[in-house]
This record gives C-alpha cells, structure tokens and sequence, in this order.
C-alpha cells in the first residue's frame, strides 16, 4: 500500500525508536542512536542504548508509531549528560537514525564542546522601575547599589553556558536594549539616532 | 473596508456576531477597517483554504542567530523580572501574615499603653497638686467662716445683753397690779398736753393760740 502524506510537513527525519530497535539483535543494547533535530549543531549528538522494554500498544492503526522506554546514555554537542535518561513519551517521533557500527569510533571519540558562554548573575532593572525602587530605598536609608535584579536560569538540562562567579567578567549581557548583535551585517545600514 | 453582511451558512450565533460589527465597518466610505475584516477566530477555516498547505518559511541562518539571542535575553530577563516581582510579594504577603499581625498588633499595644501610662502619671501628679491645693483653700474658708461665725455671735450676744439691760431698766417704770393706783393717780395729776404747735425747726408752742380758745368757748 502506497503512504501518501498530506498537510503540513515537520522537521522530522527518521524512523521512530520502536521500528529501529524491533529490528536488532537484542534490541540495539550497546547500540548509537541519533536524532535528526539535533544534527544542526556542528558538534556531535547521539545516544547510547543502554535498557530498552516496549510499552503497551495503545495505537488504533498498524501505521501508527509506538512508543518504547528506553534507558540511554545522552551525549548532546559533545557534552554528555551526568545521570542517565530514561525516554518514553518522545520514542514514538520518527527522528531516530541508526549509526552504523563502523563510524561508530566517529561519535565515541569525538571531543568538540561548544564554546563556554559566561552569563551574568545580576543586572539592571528596567529603567522606571530602576527609579522607583531607588525613590523607595532613599526613603528607607538603604544603600542604593544594591539595586540590581537577579537574573534567572533554567537549572536543566545540558548547558554550553555557567552563571559567573562573584567578581567575574562574564563574556555576554543580558540588558534591556539591544545589546551586541550575533551578526552585526543585519544593523550595517541602520541610522541610529543619538538619543544622548 | 466596506463590508457586506455574508450569509456563512453557519449557525445563527456566529452568523448574529459577524453581522455585530456591520455598523462599525459600513460606518462609512472611508473607514478601512483593520481588525475586523478576516473571520472570526471561532469559526471553522474558510473551504477554499481547508487543504491548503503552508510553505515553511525559510529564516535566514545569520537572522535565524540574532533572532534566537534576542529572545533568549527577553525571556530570562522577563522571567528574571516576573521572579523578583513574585519573591517581593511573597514578602509583603508575610507581613499579612496572621501571627505576624497579631505581634505587631501586641507590640503596637504595648507601645500604646507605655504612652498612657506616661499620660496617666503626668494627670495624676497635676490632679494630685490640684487635690492638694483645693484641700487647702477649704481649710481656709472653713477656718474663715468659722471666725466670722464667732464674731457674728459674739457681736449678737452683746446685743441681747444690751437689749437685756435695757429692758430690765425699763421695767422699773412698768405699771403693775401694785402701783397701778399711784400710776392713775399720777396721771390724772399731770396731764399731759399733746396738742401743741411745731415749727419747721422743731420748736415746742405749747401756750394755747387765743382763736382755738374762743373757739371752744
């Protein structure tokens, strides 16, 4: 029978774990998976099956993707992961590629990290609020450089960036504004007003 | 925009909704109206549009960068923001806290009645001299009246006595049943002439006026 597609496309490309996996010896334990979103970062991504159990099949159709559990070993742009993941609600996508056992030694060994970004612990506040909460403070004799909000990072996940230490530079800035641009060729021809 | 009521073929209620806005729209030749002029977001896709499919848009790799820094910064900064508003109205909350109102009340009350207290000793101190003072005066009206009391008296006995005295010299000249006789005696031995003459100064005319004489005569 001929699948033909309609509607809108995703950014997926691959074959659901299930499918990969069914078709292994000893369902593909010790094996590298890769998931095809994350072939976008120059550095290497890939999976380490290390469990795998089904789960009930749950599908109304036989073409439909069932899901699987898996207990793998996550290495994401070069950085491996410290505890190892366990993944079931997203096996069911079709975005799994098999690496061939020969390129293999490719991924394992392979050690380029993205390049650390230092982010700021504090920064300014928005510029009112900055003046209002300075207002305050004088009205109470606090000290007014101790004005600055504390900045907000999500503690998950694999990170190419760490929160600066007390009395370190940190490489970007987070502000209100702009800011320094990631390519600066889109702003070339822009004629900024003074506003000092 | 001038937009004409179209029968959907829908329900009366969407159908009722969209002709809401006809007044607004067809308010007049020159109104471009903006935000009314697509469907309504509750109403199905339109059936020339059921099957279309969209062309994924191809964003740049140097825009797709800047674009994914300058959302970054904007959330962790919002999400920065909207923590520091939360934690700080945690705080304030606490100050609402039950038990943390009723100490401050306890400690407002004690710091209330410290002032009374204060207010009470200073009230009972002047009342005290006020008392005092009052005390004192009364003593002294009371002795005053007293004295004038005795003086009162004292001036009141001696004239009783002198009245007394007086009458006790009068009644040596009293007629009674014993010198009754002598007294009528006497009397009728001196007569006494009442009708007499006076003139502005006083003076005593006692010698009859010759006319009444022949009058009576």
């Amino acid at each position: 029978m001929v699948i033909k597609y309609i509607g809108r496309t995703h950014y997926l490309k691959g074959k659901p774990l299930w499918e990969i996996l069914g078709n292994l010896k000893n369902h593909g334990v010790g094996r590298l998976v890769i998931r095809g979103t994350q072939q976008r970062y120059p550095e290497i991504s890939y999976m380490k099956i290390l469990k795998v159990a089904g789960l009930p099949d749950v599908s109304k159709n036989p073409h439909d993707p069932r899901k699987v559990i898996v207990l793998v070993e996550r290495v994401f742009r070069g950085q491996k992961s410290p505890i190892l993941v366990q993944m079931d609600g997203t096996t069911y996508k079709p975005d799994f590629m098999l690496v061939p056992k020969d390129q293999e030694a490719k991924y394992i060994n392979a050690t380029e990290t993205p390049q650390l970004r230092i982010m700021p612990q504090i920064t300014n506040f928005p510029p009112l609020l900055e003046e209002m909460l300075i207002q305050e403070a004088q009205e109470q004799g606090k000290d007014v450089a101790d004005i600055k909000l504390k900045l907000i990072y999500s503690p998950l996940g694999i990170k190419s960036y760490r929160i600066a230490e007390e009395g370190e530079a940190p490489t970007t800035e987070i502000k209100i504004g702009l800011g320094q641009p990631a390519s600066p060729s889109l702003y070339e021809n822009i004629k900024q007003q003074n506003a000092s | 925009m001038i937009r004409l009521s179209v029968q959907f073929g829908v329900n009366v209620l969407t159908v009722r909704n969209l002709n809401a806005y006809d007044h607004i729209i067809s308010n007049g030749p020159n109104i471009q109206c903006v935000r009314w002029k697509r469907k309504p977001i509750w109403l199905p896709p339109a059936k020339s549009k059921l099957f279309r499919v969209p062309k994924r848009k191809v964003i740049p790799t140097e825009e797709s960068i800047e674009l994914k820094r300058l959302h970054n910064n904007y959330r962790t900064y919002m999400k920065s923001l909207m923590t520091y508003f939360i934690e700080t109205e945690k705080e304030r909350e606490l100050c609402f806290d039950k038990l943390v109102v009723e100490k401050n009340a306890q400690k407002d009350f004690e710091i209330c009645s410290q002032i009374n207290d204060k207010w009470n000793k200073k009230v009972a101190m002047m009342r005290e001299k006020r008392l005092t003072q009052e005390r004192e005066d009364r003593r002294k009206e009371i002795l005053e009246k007293v004295q004038a009391k005795k003086e009162r008296d004292s001036k009141m006995l001696e004239k009783i006595d002198e009245e007394i005295r007086k009458a006790k010299e009068e009644a040596k000249t009293f007629i009674t049943p014993e010198n009754v006789d002598k007294a009528i005696v006497n009397a009728l031995e001196n007569i006494t002439e009442h009708n007499v003459a006076i003139d502005l100064k006083g003076n005593f005319y006692k010698t009859k006026s010759k006319v009444e004489s022949s009058n009576k005569l």
